[in-house]
């Protein structure tokens, strides 16, 4: 017990802030490498819940409201989430995920909202057990995750990456979004 | 309740064609038990003896009655020792109203009324909900346990600000109103012979959280005021006068996440004030400081373990607590004016929904255990002290 006790508490502080400092500037680089490359680097097996090895770009966005036409990746991230939980419009977003295990879920939180699973499970139980979100509804597969957003007004989820076609003869029309860095991407190759 | 219940009937109704009852209802739940063991303290029971006393059950329901207006609420049964009252709680229970007021994706508005939870910590929300902590016990620097219940929420109205700027994601919360006090509670906060009515008269918050786009840091600053009162029960022989007293609180707080491990770190300065309560002409006034750095690094999606240094002053000015001795003419030791704590833990998530969790506390000074204005060197005879705990714990 010294004078200075607290002192230490702001030194180790301090050092926490710096490993965090010195993991974001190397996390930095690596997502530029990411972003140079187009290649995911954490996930190999992106969006890869049938074959692992053709499926290189992240998972792709789906949504069932027709009237918003563009959400940004930060929106996205706070949906996803939990934290932002309504459409411009005032609809309610209804978040559809597959089971927490699955890759395809593992892939979209981390390429596609660069997050971790258990950091958005943590999450998710912080706002389900003090009453501030209802939980995201859960699909076994992405069959049942296509239906479930095609059926449900106001729902977002993902699919592998190319899997968001419209179909013939589909009531609702699916919104695809596959990411503002694509769409750079898109827009600079004059598409 | 007949206007509610007609007005809530036309707001369900209104909906009906887009909600299925399903949707409409939310049920989840968790349920906690395990053992812990203290050695040389009364932190759990007086005996020292291998407790059952850690069970944490819950069940919560959320009702939405359109696409702004919600009912939330959630029941607890706690059965902790001496850290708290044992019994079963309304946690919270609040009207939820999350209407379009901005127009806008970047911003988002919410309101709650009734019995609402602080959520202005990084814990403070769910810390009664084992699955959603690193550890049995959470730092009692910053989460007393002698304080859960007037910490943990109140009656009155919260509000919250999300706002997605270019620099990153803010969030602005604010809460006002009051705990309720019991008997049982005004026992393990104020005194075990006290006899007359221990009321938190407000408590008022506010913070201030921000998220850099494109990292997984989260920082935030809160502040918090509030005031008690005692009044005395001069007819049931109350060896206490009426009095009152403040508890003011500023925190700093982050956390950071990476793929296999992740940090968080709350420090705190808060101050206290006491007047009479103890006697008429009592009077106190010390600014204490404290807070905690922990991390956990995930072994494997099963495995993860956790390190946490926490510690507590309670007096700036008497950070070793020699004035303590000299002011109760012996008594009372200097230990019980500090609290440092070095915690190892281990999580194993055995399957969805299943965890299983066990701690090992290494603990100098006992500045954290109630009741405040009485410590007991009988029951406490050591500056140092031990404890472990596991616990088994499901959620749905």
């Amino acid at each position: 017990m010294t004078p200075f006790r607290f002192f230490t508490l702001i030194t180790v502080l301090g050092l926490m802030v710096t490993t965090v400092s010195l993991t974001l500037l190397f996390s930095i680089n690596a997502y530029a490498t990411l972003q140079l490359s187009n290649q995911p680097s954490s996930v190999q097996s992106a969006g890869a819940q049938d074959r692992p090895s053709e499926q290189p770009h992240p998972p792709q966005v789906i949504l069932n409201n027709p009237i918003f036409p563009e959400i940004s990746e930060q929106f996205l991230r706070e949906v996803f989430s939990g934290k932002m939980r309504h459409w411009p419009d005032g609809k309610l977003i209804k978040v559809v995920v597959l089971k927490s295990d699955s890759p395809l879920h593992q892939a979209f939180i981390q390429l596609r909202l660069r997050m971790f699973p258990y950091q958005v499970q943590r999450l998710w139980n912080k706002r389900i057990y003090s009453g501030r979100a209802d939980p995201p509804i859960v699909v076994k597969d992405i069959n049942a995750m296509r239906a479930m957003v095609l059926n449900t007004p106001g729902a977002i989820g993902y699919l592998p990456y190319g899997e968001g076609k419209n179909k013939p003869g589909q009531k609702l029309e699916m919104k695809t979004y596959a990411g503002l860095s694509q769409r750079r991407n898109q827009l600079s190759a004059g598409q | 309740m007949g206007l509610w219940g007609c007005m809530i009937s036309l707001l369900v109704n209104a909906q009906d064609a887009v909600y299925t009852q399903s949707d409409r209802w939310q049920v989840n739940g968790f349920t906690a038990q395990g053992m812990v063991q203290t050695n040389h303290s009364s932190y759990i029971n007086e005996t020292n003896k291998l407790s059952f006393r850690v069970t944490e059950i819950g069940l919560n329901s959320r009702f939405k009655i359109n696409d702004s207006w919600s009912l939330a609420g959630q029941i607890v049964y706690l059965d902790v020792g001496n850290r708290y009252a044992k019994g079963g709680r309304v946690d919270y229970a609040f009207v939820d109203w999350e209407p379009n007021l901005f127009d806008d994706a970047n911003w988002s508005f919410k309101a709650q009324v009734g019995r609402v939870k602080n959520n202005h910590w990084l814990y403070s929300s769910t810390r009664d909900v084992p699955h959603t902590r690193l550890s049995t016990i959470l730092p009692q620097s910053v989460y007393f346990d002698g304080f859960r219940d007037v910490a943990l929420g109140s009656d009155g109205v919260a509000l919250q600000i999300v706002h997605l700027s270019t620099l990153g994601t803010w969030q602005y919360k604010w809460s006002y109103g009051a705990s309720p006090i019991n008997n049982a509670q005004r026992d393990q906060l104020f005194s075990p012979l006290a006899k007359g009515k221990l009321s938190q008269d407000y408590t008022h918050q506010l913070s201030v959280y921000f998220a850099p786009n494109n990292t997984n840091i989260e920082v935030g600053l809160s502040v918090l005021d509030s005031d008690f009162s005692y009044a005395a029960n001069v007819a049931g022989n109350d060896p206490f006068v009426n009095g009152s007293a403040t508890s003011q609180r500023v925190m700093l707080h982050g956390q950071y996440f990476a793929e296999n491990w992740e940090l968080a770190a709350e420090i705190m300065r808060e101050r206290g004030v006491f007047k009479d309560a103890l006697f008429t002409g009592f009077s106190s006034d010390q600014f204490g400081d404290g807070g905690y750095v922990q991390g956990r690094y995930l072994l494997n999606p099963k495995h993860s373990v956790i390190a946490r240094i926490d510690l507590y002053d309670m007096n700036e000015n008497d950070r070793s607590g020699k004035r303590i001795p000299l002011q109760t003419q012996g008594v009372v030791p200097e230990y019980f004016t500090y609290m440092d704590q070095a915690t190892l833990g281990w999580q194993w998530h055995i399957a969805e929904q299943w965890q299983l969790q066990t701690d090992v506390h290494l603990i100098k000074g006992t500045g954290r255990l109630t009741p405040i204005l009485f410590p007991d060197p009988v029951l406490n005879p050591n500056k140092y002290w031990t404890m472990w705990s596991m616990q088994l714990m499901y959620w749905f």
